[in-house]
């Protein structure tokens, strides 16, 4: 399959987190679908909130369908997974999307960590893993929208050379943004 | 329902959305501006309540990741109106 083929070319490796423990990165795989399912209902509504900037009971089919099958050279998502019981459980994820203001150059990214595994870097590691890559597919500008109440978030962003502005006309977002 | 508050200029914003959006499952067609009213006083003290409903029924605008754009819903003008009897219009 043409997906699981560019997939691939991101090797899988382990990384660590300054806590110590260890995640895989790697890309993104159709066989995720359930385990990202499992992962959202982990989350917390606030998380939930602060990532659809909505109170989302459950994930959109279509929605998680687009998600496992990014389009090669416009899209790219990563997980990080940890072993588990069964198999392995994501404990984050992060994806880029053409952005929607007509500029193909432009690319609007996601980041989601699971609560237990916070405040070890890993939305930093998944963050800047997405800038190489999103430059690595030609996109020349990286943009998010993020909650202005999420700070945790905003100080991974402005780490990693984003900018923050307001967004006209909703008081409640900031749009983070740099050149790659 | 979705609600969130925030101060803007000594203004009180306040938006509560329900869309009868029946892929997520997450929303109920059949909700009526005094339902949710009663049940928003029944729950929220005076001052968080909201001062306008309004009912669409396209689906919520979203950036192509699938995040809500408050900018865009507060643009739009197609959907209709009411405001709640007998509340002083704030801004949403």
């Amino acid at each position: 399959m043409r997906v699981a083929t560019m997939a691939s070319r991101y090797r899988s490796h382990l990384i660590s987190l300054r806590d110590g423990r260890e995640v895989t990165l790697r890309a993104i795989v159709e066989a995720d679908a359930t385990k990202i399912v499992q992962a959202f209902e982990r989350l917390s509504a606030e998380s939930r909130y602060y990532r659809f900037m909505r109170y989302k009971k459950q994930l959109d089919g279509r929605a998680l369908e687009r998600g496992v099958h990014p389009r090669p050279g416009r899209e790219f998502a990563f997980v990080a997974t940890v072993p588990a019981a069964e198999g392995t459980d994501i404990v984050g994820a992060g994806q880029y999307v053409r952005a929607g203001d007509g500029n193909e150059k432009t690319c609007e990214f996601s980041i989601t960590v699971a609560e237990d595994w916070r405040g070890g870097g890993l939305a930093t590691r998944l963050l800047a893993s997405l800038v190489r890559r999103a430059r690595r597919d030609g996109y020349e500008t990286m943009e998010g929208w993020v909650l202005a109440q999420n700070t945790p978030m905003l100080a991974v962003a402005r780490k990693l050379h984003f900018k923050s502005e307001p967004v006209s006309g909703d008081a409640a977002v900031l749009r983070v943004q740099r050149a790659l | 329902m979705l609600t969130h508050g925030n101060m803007v200029a000594n203004v009180l914003q306040v938006a509560a959305w329900v869309s009868p959006n029946l892929n997520d499952g997450e929303e109920d067609p059949t909700l009526t501006e005094g339902e949710l009213l009663a049940h928003c006083k029944q729950h929220l003290t005076a001052y968080k309540m909201p001062r306008i409903v309004e009912f669409r029924s396209e689906p919520l605008p979203k950036t192509n990741i699938g995040k809500i754009l408050r900018r865009e819903l507060r643009d739009g003008s197609a959907a209709v109106t009411a405001q709640a009897a007998s509340l002083p219009v704030a801004s949403a």
